[in-house]
Formats: structure tokens, sequence, C-alpha cells
């Protein structure tokens, strides 16, 4: 019966109905704001998780690399997002970005080095692009929030993909890549 | 018992105690929550409340994981990008003929494919389960550009759809024993019959 506690414990406490009567997450400042941004911006969510599922295919010896390329393009486009208010991409354009990802994480193809880093970059580009570039005058963590989102969700999503893919099966990878690539078709689609 | 197999017993456990809770728990909304979560939570719960939409998507992972290697894959793969291009004819606003009647048939026929054990060639299963997608992506592309959010709406309706394939798996999986086959075969028996239910009007 103590084995049953814990269990108990947790269906007790998701059992009452919850009143969700405000904004969840209220005024964090800018860093936190920004480094949460790709959890409540679904454009730039699609595309970080299309990034880390495209990852979660490669050998792990070219994520490393495209990783690091990754982390680094991101904070370089968030630290001049800060200075120079860029627009946002248009939505078919990452769109289209979302379903080249998708379709080459589905099909698993082995990609060279080289092109999955210049993948790396243009995703952080468009991905930090979507961020409100409205001046701040808290440019820093600004930045830095941006920048640290945008990598760590791309790591987690490569972390979660590549997990399921060797405790449940290697295919997991690649239905989160048809899931990207439905998304984005259908978002082309849409009358701008 | 190897990490894989153990790893598959946790997943289906999780997936049935996130049904059982998403029966239990009945949340309180104070407001609308349109806007950035209204999108997402429409297109989510549009094939999770549909039963026609439910019982389909439930019935294409178990038959996947019925059929075996490599339809237990391919099926969640391909059925999203499939359903897609539904949705993308539904977006653009082209008439599709008698689509609730499409997605009735979609139960019927994989309900039986189940209940009777049939293992068609896997082209077939493919072919059978990418002209359902069509009908079923079709219902949800029609709705979305009328959203408050189309791109959240998207991205809830592929993941619920998706999340719907991988419980018909976990369930599916059980058919590796005796009594599991059993009732893998007898769910499909239930499945089609609600799909004459729809095909009739009764339901």
């Amino acid at each position: 019966m103590r084995s049953l506690r814990f269990p108990c414990l947790v269906i007790a406490a998701l059992l009452p109905d919850t009143a969700f009567a405000h904004e969840a997450f209220g005024n964090l400042g800018p860093f936190y704001t920004h480094m949460l941004h790709p959890a409540v911006d679904p454009s730039q969510g699609v595309l970080l998780v299309g990034m880390g599922a495209l990852l979660a295919r490669q050998p792990v010896e070219t994520v490393r690399s495209a990783y690091a390329v990754f982390a680094m393009a991101s904070a370089l486009a968030a630290v001049i997002l800060t200075v120079l208010p860029l627009t946002a991409p248009g939505v078919r354009l990452t769109a289209a970005t979302a379903v080249l990802l998708g379709i080459m994480t589905a099909i698993g193809l082995q990609l060279p080095r080289w092109f999955v880093a210049v993948l790396c970059v243009g995703v952080a580009i468009i991905a930090a692009l979507s961020f409100d570039a409205a001046p701040s005058t808290k440019s820093i963590q600004t930045a830095a929030g941006g920048a640290l989102g945008l990598a760590l969700t791309v790591l987690i999503v490569w972390g979660a993909l590549d997990w399921a893919g060797e405790r449940l099966h290697p295919v997991a990878a690649a239905v989160a890549g048809s899931w990207i690539a439905a998304v984005g078709l259908m978002v082309m689609a849409l009358p701008v | 018992m190897t990490d894989q197999i153990r790893w598959t017993r946790y997943f289906s456990l999780a997936c049935a105690t996130g049904a059982a809770l998403g029966i239990l728990i009945e949340p309180a909304w104070a407001h609308s929550g349109e806007g950035a979560s209204g999108g997402f939570w429409s297109g989510f719960l549009h094939p999770v409340t549909g039963l026609d939409h439910l019982i389909a998507m439930v019935g294409v992972g178990i038959w996947g994981a019925f059929l075996g290697v490599p339809a237990i894959w391919l099926l969640p793969v391909i059925f999203p990008l499939v359903m897609a291009v539904g949705g993308v004819i539904g977006i653009i606003g082209v008439p599709l003929p008698s689509v609730e009647t499409w997605i009735a048939a979609s139960a019927v026929a994989i309900g039986l494919g189940i209940a009777l054990a049939l293992r068609p060639p896997l082209s077939l299963a493919i072919l059978i389960v990418a002209v359902f997608a069509i009908f079923h992506g079709y219902a949800h592309g029609a709705e979305m550009p009328h959203t408050a959010n189309p791109l959240a709406y998207a991205v809830g309706f592929v993941l619920a759809t998706g999340a719907l394939h991988l419980c018909g798996i976990a369930f599916g999986l059980l058919e590796r024993n005796s009594a599991g086959r059993i009732a893998v075969r007898a769910t499909g028996g239930v499945i089609a019959m609600l799909g004459v239910g729809f095909l009739t009007g009764a339901l």
C-alpha cells in the first residue's frame, strides 16, 4: 500500500477543478519573456521543434557542430535584433521552412555537416526575427533571454526525441517531422 | 525485459493514465481563452471531442500496431502528411463530396480491418489510410481560416491527431498476447459499429 501513496497524492492533486482566471505568466520582464517566447509563439515554436527533430535524425557527430553553430547564430541574431529593429518574417516563409525541416526529418536523410550548419543558421535567424523587436532599455536581458530560449528549445526537443528514439522506437523523430511538415503545409495555404 | 519493452510499457501506462485523467478532470475556464491559446485548444479539441474523428484516429494507430513493422511507423508518419493535403484542399475551398460520410466510412473500414484481423499488402493499407486522411484533414482545414489563430489551431489539431495515433499504437501493441489480441479485435468491432452508427445517422 505504501507504493500507492505517491500515485494517490498525484491524482488527488490533479482532480480538483482548475481556475484559469488570469494570464498564466504576467509580466516576467524582458529576460524570461524572451526565454519563454518559443512556448507561446507557435510560429517560432514550430521552427525550433522542426530544427530539434531534424538534429535528432542526424548522427551525433553532426549534431555537436551543428548545435554549436545554431547556438552562436541565435545569440548573434538576438544581439543584432536589439540594435536593429528588423521586421518579423512572413508566416509563409516560416511555414515553408517548417515543411522543409519536417520532410527532411520524416525521410531521415543523412545530410552533409555543412548543409545542417547552414540550415541551423537560417532557422536561428528566422526564429530570432520572430521576437518582438520593440526597443527595450534592458537590451542585454532581452538578447540573453532570447538566445537562451532558442538554444534551450532546440536542445530540449533534440534530447527528448533522441531519448524517445533510443528507448521507444527510432521512428519517433520521423513522426515528429511529419507533424511539423503537416502544420507547415496547411499554414502555407492560409490566405495572408 | 529489454529497455525498449519496459519503456513501451511505461508509455502505454502513461497514455492510459493521461486518458483517464482527461476524462476525470474538468477545468474551469474563467475566460474564453481566445487569442494566444484559443486557436491551439480549438484545434486540439476538435479531433478529441469529435467521436467520429477520435475513433478513426485511434483506429489507425491500432491497425498500424496490428499490421506490425513497417506499418506501425509508416501509417502514423503518412497519415498527418496526407491529412495536411486534405487540410489544404479545405482551406482553399475546393468542395469535396460527402465528407462526413467518408469520415464515418473510415471508422467502419479501419474497425473491420482490426476486428477481422485483415492484413492487406502494405501499399493497400497505406492507400486506404491515405484516402481517409484526406477527408479528415478536409474537415479540419475548412474550419481553419475562420479561427482566431490558424497556426496555433493547426499545431493543436496535428498534435491531437498524432497523440491519438500514439494511444492507438500503445493499445494495439497489446495484441502480442492472446488476451490482448481479443481486446484489440473487440475494440476494432466497437469502432466499426460506431462507424456504422455515424454512417446511418443513428449517432
